[in-house]
């Protein structure tokens, strides 16, 4: 008979042996790789923490940095605002709901890559459909060059990860509108009170919690962003678009230096959990 | 009257959420049955006529098609297909059977450690894929794993087995112990408690969680990019494949699309009600 | 009932994974006889290798597998594999710019014994000299396979450029006669021109996405009269010529089609073949599928000639090269000499959408199938080009300076930085980059050969 004291434990080791072949090996060998010089010629050779300071005196780096987080906050902030107004919009019972919401909820469940190449289709400036209604109702004189324009390229990225990821907070966000009580709403609307103010004071306390979590994930998730960059802008113009991941990708893959990208990987891993920290607190405050 | 025009507003704003959410696909679905000269007709070609199921005889047919202005391609969208198939089962059913006993053990057994271990398994969900590419390949080598299914099947692990362990652990514990506690005073072990009680009841979390991890299988690109060869290459390999040294091939990326994502789509409109039950999972506990 | 629907359920599961798992499964187990495995890049780059694979089956029983990939993956996926032990492919396909790179490392296996033995001496003879000594030589030894001889040419409409309305509408505006340019200002002069009037939709075309726009400076560059290096090594591309260079891509930009920014391969090549622009410089495919492709709008009025100035930059160009560990080098180059030299090539150079543009000298430029395919004034210009050919940048580590000058310039010509403050940013970068890796802050006197073309 097992004792049952121990019974958790076996029940996880194989969960551990798997995560540890397959994450925790994999992760210290990358900080290995970080803390190391590669050059295709010379090979492998220990640096120790060398890396990481050109890292920070490397305005390329720098730059891609400030190009991810201008990004991460763009699109998850949009994507907020977009999911709220949906959920609120569906918040009450109408003709086949479910139909409308399962239709709502695609762009999320398809391949990024997928997603990415459907928009490179809409953005194509001399034959889009996106610059033809664009002229069609004169909100542009111009055909605008979505992906090669520098102050558009990053633009477009947002556009396409808020078109993918608002079903995500806004089917979060739904749950979190089925948590309120509709007794205490029925109540204040009879009390007179305004939507607004049923919306900031009674609403909103209850969805904080689906909030924050909505905020952790998709920035989370919102960080790692590459796939769209590989098949829309290469991080051009320029480097407009050129995000931490695909920076990294680039100088591990192309110019090789698989000490340098690991490096720029594993900065890019530790802010992301910093932030997430950050966000876990304020669930468990709640 | 009043409510009348908020019913008409009410089905335009929907109508506006789906145009915006349905649009791409639905260019992406027209043009995968336009002719060739139609892709880039300008004003757009909103329906093709007559239909043409050219691209997709193309695919499956593995004819050699010469594309204007392109050149000879020929492509064959079986094996990725199946290679998607195996490779997103395979990893899901390792993910769900480990990640229950983990999940389980985490929901029921107060043990010192338990909530670090479960913060440590989430906190997985953190890494940037990027940060591991390069030790993922130089590992996946050495064993003789690239270009396999079996490769892809235990690298999708990184992301499946927190998701599967955390998602399960909140289903396990929404479920009263009551309902244990009484099959353990009829005689059964814990571990048959968990069989025949706890996992029927949470069938619905458990289609869930395997959606999430199929769906992520189905839908990965960089290590896809990276670990597979002609072999084991997957759908959104083949897919980015059709950006070709000398353009994109529109009719073929677009009717290969469709069959990337049309799966996915069924199995989401099928299991919608789960889906949309994930997103409450794990606030109320955080 | 329940159990009866598990069964049924773990059944079904089992039968996906088994029968999915079949094919490549037994794809590894089934192969008899000596396999060979070729990476090529994909799309119609796999035309002439398939075509050859036949051939060589036939001929040794042997069989080929293609494995094929995206062109701007081909580099990371030959080189991860050779730097982990690389015993994947048996010849693979790379730049001849990244050629130093692969020798320096030690990846690649001198073929100078096998040319020998299989007698090939009088085939390698045949390659045009400056390509033979670019594509397949390093240090004295030879290590690869010429697969498609690339040189960027000056095309133009000769319709248009023949028009004697036009020609008089534009010696008005500028006040000489219209001609294929002699100067980089008078190409700028002709795009202006036919932008501003309705003869033809946009005035140019550039290559100018973020990857290999650096070819189309490059062109200007030495039209200036600019060299990678000065006498010294030092990194001369911010000089004058560079400028000049920078600033004269930056104004013909203007007179592209829109989106020209994004412009790859396919969208240069598509605003010539549907006729939208009166010349442009581009690859042989302008002839190859101006001429040879149904949907040509161009066919019958193109002209070639040198760029201004009468010099070119042979502009990357693909290559075959057998890894040092290679399972089996030997059928290797038997398939390579298939491939790339007699009938095949002469096939593979005359088959629209193939992507190979000649080099050999008696096989393609004097063979009577060729000129009847290509025909004469094509061959006479691409030669011609050949000729007048610059190197493009073949050093050790290649990849990484071209693509940082490819990233200052595609910032300049968005914008974001002025010339000379890119240039100079480029040619500060590469000096970081020659001290890393050569440990001086200049280009090692033994590389400074490799960027002279051999007469």
């Amino acid at each position: 008979m097992v004792k049952e004291k121990h019974l958790p434990w076996i029940l996880l080791v194989p969960v551990f042996v798997l995560l540890l072949a397959v994450t925790i090996y994999p992760f210290v060998y990358g900080i290995y790789l970080s803390l190391s010089n590669y050059s295709i010629i010379t090979g492998i050779s220990f640096r120790g923490i060398g890396n990481y300071l050109d890292l920070f005196r490397d305005s390329r780096f720098l730059h891609s940095l400030k190009v991810t987080f201008i990004f991460v906050f763009s699109a998850v902030g949009a994507e907020f605002l977009v999911g709220l107004g949906i959920a609120l919009l569906l918040n009450r019972q109408f003709w086949q709901k479910r139909i409308f919401v399962s239709l709502i909820y695609i762009p999320m469940i398809m391949a990024p890559i997928a997603v990415a190449l459907m928009w490179r289709m809409l953005y194509n400036a001399d034959y889009g459909p996106i610059n033809y209604f664009l002229l069609l109702s004169r909100l542009t004189s111009r055909k605008i060059a979505w992906l090669s324009e520098s102050q558009y390229a990053l633009l477009s990225l947002i556009m396409v990860d808020v078109w993918q990821w608002s079903p995500f907070i806004f089917l979060v966000l739904y749950a979190g509108l089925q948590s309120v009580p509709p007794e205490l709403v029925e109540a204040a609307q009879i009390d007179g009170a305004s939507r607004w103010k049923i919306f900031r004071y009674l609403v909103l306390p209850f969805l904080s919690p689906f909030i924050v979590l909505a905020f952790l994930f998709r920035i989370m998730d919102a960080f790692k962003i590459f796939d769209s960059v590989a098949v829309l802008t290469k991080g051009g113009p320029g480097t407009s678009t050129e995000v931490v991941s695909w920076l990294s990708y680039l100088t591990g893959f192309t110019y090789f230096r698989l000490g340098y990208a690991a490096a720029m990987s594993i900065v890019l891993f530790a802010l992301i959990m910093l932030l997430s920290q950050v966000l876990l607190k304020r669930i468990k405050q709640q | 009257m009043h409510k009348i025009i908020r019913k008409t507003l009410f089905w335009i704003a929907l109508a506006i959420v789906l145009i915006w959410s349905l649009f791409p696909y639905y260019w992406m679905f027209g043009t995968a049955f336009k002719e060739a000269e139609d892709y880039f007709a300008f004003p757009p070609v909103w329906l093709p006529s007559p239909p043409t199921m050219e691209n997709f005889r193309v695919i499956f047919l593995k004819e050699v098609v010469n594309i204007v202005g392109i050149g000879g391609i020929a492509v064959d969208i079986i094996p990725p297909l199946l290679n998607s198939v195996v490779v997103a089962v395979g990893s899901t059913l390792i993910a769900l059977i480990v990640g229950s006993f983990a999940g389980f053990a985490l929901s029921r057994f107060k043990f010192r450690g338990r909530e670090n271990i479960a913060f440590w398994i989430f906190s997985i969900r953190m890494l940037p894929p990027i940060a591991i590419i390069i030790p993922y390949f130089i590992i996946m080598k050495t064993y003789g794993l690239i270009d396999t299914q079996l490769g892809l099947i235990i690298t999708y692990l990184v992301f499946n087995l927190p998701l599967s362990v955390w998602l399960l652990m909140r289903y396990f514990e929404e479920i009263p112990v009551e309902l244990e506690d009484a099959a353990l005073v009829d005689g059964c072990s814990r571990l048959q408690a968990f069989r025949m009680v706890l996992l029927p009841l949470t069938l619905p979390g458990i289609i869930a969680t395997a959606l999430f991890c199929i769906i992520f299988s189905w839908n990965e690109y960089l290590f896809a990019l990276v670990l597979t060869r002609a072999r084991s290459e997957t759908l959104p390999i083949l897919l980015s494949t059709f950006v070709a040294h000398k353009g994109v091939a529109w009719g073929p990326l677009s009717s290969s699309g469709l069959i990337a994502t049309f799966p996915i789509l069924i199995c989401a409109i099928i299991f919608q009600k789960h889906l949309v039950r994930i997103m409450t999972m794990g606030v109320l506990k955080g | 009932m329940k159990a009866k629907k598990k069964f049924l359920v773990s059944l079904v599961l089992s039968l996906i994974l088994i029968l999915g798992s079949i094919p490549v499964f037994t794809s590894s187990v089934l192969a008899k006889g000596v396999t060979i495995t070729i990476l090529a890049g994909g799309g119609p780059h796999l035309l002439s290798p398939r075509r050859a694979a036949e051939i060589y089956e036939k001929e040794t029983g042997n069989k080929v597998v293609i494995v094929e990939s995206p062109h701007k993956d081909l580099y990371a996926k030959a080189l991860t594999d050779l730097i982990s032990g690389g015993r994947s492919y048996d010849a693979f396909q790379f730049l001849y710019t990244q050629l130093a790179t692969f020798v320096a490392g030690g990846f690649l296996r001198p073929i100078d014994d096998y040319i020998q033995k299989y007698n090939a001496e009088s085939l390698f003879e045949d390659i045009i000299p400056s390509m033979r000594e670019m594509y397949t030589r390093w240090g004295g030894k030879t290590y690869a396979f010429v697969y498609d001889g690339d040189v960027h040419s000056y095309y133009y409409r000769k319709d248009l450029f023949n028009d004697p309305e036009i020609k008089a509408e534009f010696k008005k505006r500028f006040g000489y006669e219209l001609r294929p340019p002699a100067t980089w200002e008078e190409y700028r002069d002709i795009s202006k021109f036919f932008y501003e009037t309705d003869y033809v939709k946009y005035g140019d075309s550039e290559l100018a996405q973020r990857g290999r726009m650096y070819l189309w400076w490059a062109n200007r560059f030495f039209g200036y009269g600019g060299e990678w290096f000065d006498e010294e090594g030092r990194p001369a591309i911010n000089s004058e010529a560079g400028i000049n260079a920078l600033n004269n891509f930056k104004e013909c930009i203007k007179y592209c089609p829109p989106g020209v920014l994004n412009f790859e391969f396919s969208e240069h090549q598509e605003a010539w073949l549907t006729g939208s622009i009166p010349h442009f410089v581009q690859w042989g495919d302008a002839w190859l599928d101006g001429q040879l492709s149904p949907a040509s709008k161009v066919k019958d009025k193109i002209g070639i000639k040198l760029p201004p100035n009468d010099v070119v930059c042979l502009a990357t160009g693909w290559a075959y090269a057998i890894p040092k560990d290679a399972k089996h080098p030997e059928e290797a180059f038997q398939f390579l000499k298939i491939m790339t030299f007699g009938e095949n090539s002469v096939w593979a150079v005359t088959q629209p959408g193939s992507g190979v543009q000649p080099y050999l000298r008696k096989t393609h430029f004097e063979n009577s199938k060729v000129i009847e395919a290509l025909g004469k004034e094509f061959l006479e210009g691409y030669m011609q080009c050949i000729a007048k050919g610059k190197t493009d940048l073949r050093i050790p580590y290649a990849a990484e300076f071209v693509d940082n000058l490819d990233m200052y310039l595609s910032k300049a010509l968005a914008g974001e930085m002025g010339t000379k403050e890119a240039l100079d940013a480029a040619a500060k970068k590469w000096v970081e980059l020659l001290e890393r890796y050569f440990g001086s802050s200049t280009l090692p006197v033994k590389f400074r050969p490799m960027l002279r073309v051999p007469e």
